[in-house]
């Protein structure tokens, strides 16, 4: 994200660049801390990465490809497929996407231009709260919780609903993905709403009382003004909060049931790669900890994937049409 | 640096009536250890504190011991020499206990087998004891057998507790089998039912004769919980079902579920839970009705409200779990008590399917990893390595395992373990006594 900004800066940062590049000896020293932590932390990331892949080698050159493709994740002694991981992941952040979207989006827009001005400011304040509420927190509720609500209700009527087919069939324990990513949806909330809330605001009133005086109603002013101008932030937020329920680890770790499988129903207990490498990694030697560690950078990748992909799509976004 | 452990073994042997010439020689030079607790200014034991951890299997019973540990030092030496503010014990994990040890990170680190164990031609720590230094080999260290615990399992079906409150349900090793690799996938499942037949709903005509009796074990899903992680729970659940339901724990389904290369949790059935640590897999047994998991005994005696079911022995009874029941199992094995091969591999350490009667099948003994000799070792557990933390380490194991009025075992009888039998406290103080610094006797008594 920050690069970004650099990069869309550039032009008429340029001029600045130049100046200080050309400013007086007595800055020197600071120039050099400067590049000096910027290098640093340059350096940080590539050690790192290069520690994890260098970590992950035995496994990646004895396993290849089954890695990712295996359907089989048997820690201690192999094989080690992080395809049912994999599916969990990306199914329990779509959950807590399906969930968190429409909810934050709506809340970001009540809380600028509906709820009254009063309680304005408490109401966001205590969306925010929900940010700064640690993971093992909302772990402990949905374990304490929702498992017995999702087991005796929940379950029973979603199952009901459409007569125990897919995809509410199989069993109804209440640890499943279907939880884990209810339970992210709640975790992720409050970065879409904050982020949102944000960008929207910033949208230019003109438009907005534009579109009201052609006889637009609020609700077609939000959908085709304020959404379509703010589009880039709210991508940002989408993929900031993707980003925090791909890598959650111990909020799910207690919810999903830890059993390492593809789903079949939305009712299945599963394993993400973030919660298996939370509750394996200290148990784990070997060829354990070689395939752990290929789990987290399958992880890395996907993180970076979704947030370059977010990139893209907020430069295609911002370009005028 | 050689051990002998067979030697003190013939000590023991020598006390259950057994003599041999050999012993006798060997006994003159092996201590007596008696747990002592005294502290001398010289030993600085105040301002030590090396880090332990572990297995969660052992967790009840060394986070009551460290504190009794203390207070009883400091009634023995004086607050101003005994060992004051040692950490507690960190319940990460068997492996994680001998990974730390070998790391130098825990002084002490346990776990429910022993280090080196191999099972099927494997040895389980292959991948840290690579015998590139004295660190990684397994003669550097001396294994004490701390507690024995057995282990139960816990189950969560509240419609029976009504009814039925004083009879629990009674499984035996083939009907665990079939839970854990999905086979049986109903608790009124017929071969569950047929062990159960106090659980029934009785029928009678006008003159009161039975007419019918129907199993009243609920229609509701079993839910087996296993542990998610590495676990020496899960080693002595698996050596129970290995032993008597053949060494793959093949089904009749030809599903196999958690080989015989143990300590992973194998391929699971769709429906079972995986959670983590003993803690973890009591409250998922706690959060699903249906649920039926292995979790070590205290777990069950003084942190939950759910029960245990009682377990069909070898001598086809069903078997309560307590520690009378769990004694009963380890006193099957006195005339075959853990010893080692040259190379510090410790055998017969596996307790599990005793053939006494009384005897509760699913036990086993945990162990105390730590080195033999601290010299130039830098620093232990965060403590430096000297010969006062070491003899610290020493005499808290020594005292650990004493049956004494004041020894470490009566706390670990308080916790739901077992104290430990005579003729494996015999094994435990001949290893402490093994201890040494620059291969010095630390003089312990």
């Amino acid at each position: 994200m920050k690069e970004n900004t650099d990069t869309d800066t550039q032009s008429s940062g340029s001029e600045v660049a130049e100046r200080i590049r050309r400013s007086a000896t007595s800055d020197r020293p600071y120039q050099f801390l400067l590049r000096g932590t910027a290098l640093f932390f340059g350096a940080v990331i590539v050690v790192f990465v290069w520690s994890v892949v260098h970590t992950a080698w035995p496994a990646i050159s004895t396993f290849g490809f089954g890695l990712v493709t295996g359907s089989s994740w048997v820690a201690g002694t192999g094989p080690y497929g992080a395809l049912p991981l994999l599916t969990d992941t990306v199914l329990t952040t779509l959950i807590a996407l399906v969930f968190a979207v429409p909810i934050g989006l709506a809340s970001a827009l009540a809380l600028l231009f509906l709820i009254p001005q009063k309680i304005r400011s408490t109401a966001s304040s205590l969306i925010e709260l929900l940010a700064a509420v640690p993971s093992v927190v909302y772990g402990l509720w949905g374990l304490w919780y929702l498992v017995p609500w999702f087991t005796k209700t929940l379950q029973p009527f979603l199952a009901g609903v459409t007569g125990g087919r897919w995809p509410f069939n199989g069993p109804q324990e209440g640890f499943s993905v279907l939880l884990a990513g209810l339970v992210l949806s709640i975790m992720i909330l409050p970065t879409i709403v904050a982020i949102s809330r944000d960008v929207i605001s910033v949208v230019p009133r003109d438009l907005i009382e534009g579109g009201l005086s052609l006889g637009a109603t609020r609700g077609q002013v939000f959908l085709r003004v304020v959404l379509p101008s703010a589009r880039t932030g709210i991508l940002g937020a989408i993929a900031l909060g993707a980003g925090r329920a791909l890598g959650e680890t111990i909020a799910v770790a207690m919810v999903i049931g830890s059993n390492p499988q593809i789903p079949h129903s939305l009712f299945t207990s599963g394993a993400t790669l973030a919660s298996t490498i939370a509750t394996q990694f200290g148990e784990a030697s070997g060829s354990t900890g070689s395939a752990l560690a290929a789990l987290a950078l399958m992880l890395m990748v996907i993180t970076a994937s979704v947030n370059a992909g977010a990139r893209v799509l907020t430069k295609r976004a911002r370009m005028p049409r | 640096m050689k051990k002998t452990l067979r030697g003190k073994l013939f000590v023991a042997v020598a006390t259950m009536g057994l003599l041999s010439t050999l012993a006798v020689t060997t006994a003159g030079a092996a201590p007596s250890l008696n747990g002592d607790l005294t502290f001398a200014a010289s030993d600085s034991a105040n301002a030590i504190n090396p880090a332990m951890g572990g297995s969660s299997f052992d967790e009840p019973f060394f986070n009551a011991a460290i504190p009794e540990f203390m207070s009883d030092a400091a009634k023995v030496s004086g607050s101003a020499n005994a060992p004051q503010g040692m950490s507690l014990y960190s319940p990460t994990g068997s492996s994680a206990g001998k990974k730390g040890v070998v790391a130098g990170t825990y002084a002490v680190g346990a776990s429910d087998v022993p280090m080196g164990t191999v099972v099927n031609g494997t040895s389980l720590d292959a991948s840290i004891l690579t015998n590139t230094n004295a660190a990684t080999t397994l003669n550097s260290y001396v294994q004490v057998p701390v507690v024995l615990g057995g282990v139960g399992l816990m189950y969560n079906l509240p419609s029976l507790k009504k009814k039925f409150g004083k009879d629990t349900v009674i499984l035996n090793s083939a009907a665990l089998a079939a839970i854990y690799d999905g086979s049986i996938t109903k608790w009124n499942n017929s071969a569950i039912c047929k062990l159960n037949p106090k659980i029934v709903t009785v029928k009678k005509n006008k003159k009161g004769k039975v007419i019918s009796s129907k199993c009243a074990l609920p229609n509701i899903p079993v839910v087996p919980v296993y542990r998610a992680d590495g676990s020496g729970t899960t080693f002595i659940f698996m050596d129970y079902l290995n032993q008597t339901q053949g060494a793959n724990f093949k089904t009749s389904s030809g599903a196999e579920v958690y080989p015989n290369t143990t300590f992973n949790q194998g391929e699971v059935p769709s429906n079972a839970l995986g959670a983590q640590k003993n803690a973890g897999v009591a409250g998922d047994i706690e959060q699903t009705v249906g649920a039926v998991g292995y979790v070590e005994y205290s777990y069950i005696l003084l942190q939950h409200t759910l029960p245990a079911a009682l377990i069909v022995n070898a001598a086809h009874q069903a078997q309560v779990l307590n520690q009378t029941s769990v004694a009963a199992d380890a006193a099957a094995f006195a005339s075959k008590p853990p010893s080692e091969s040259g190379a510090g591999v410790v055998s017969n350490y596996s307790i599990v399917n005793g053939t006494n009667k009384g005897d509760y099948p699913i036990a086993g003994y945990s162990w105390a990893i730590v080195r033999q000799d601290w010299n130039n070792l830098g620093t232990v557990g965060g403590a430096t390595a000297n010969l006062n933390s070491e003899k610290l380490v020493a005499k808290f194991l020594d005292w650990a395992v004493q049956n004494g009025a004041t020894g470490g075992q009566n706390v670990a009888k308080e916790q739901g373990y077992v104290p430990l039998p005579s003729y494996v406290q015999a094994v435990a103080e001949q290893q402490v006594g093994l201890m040494t610094f620059n291969s010095q006797s630390l003089g312990l008594s």
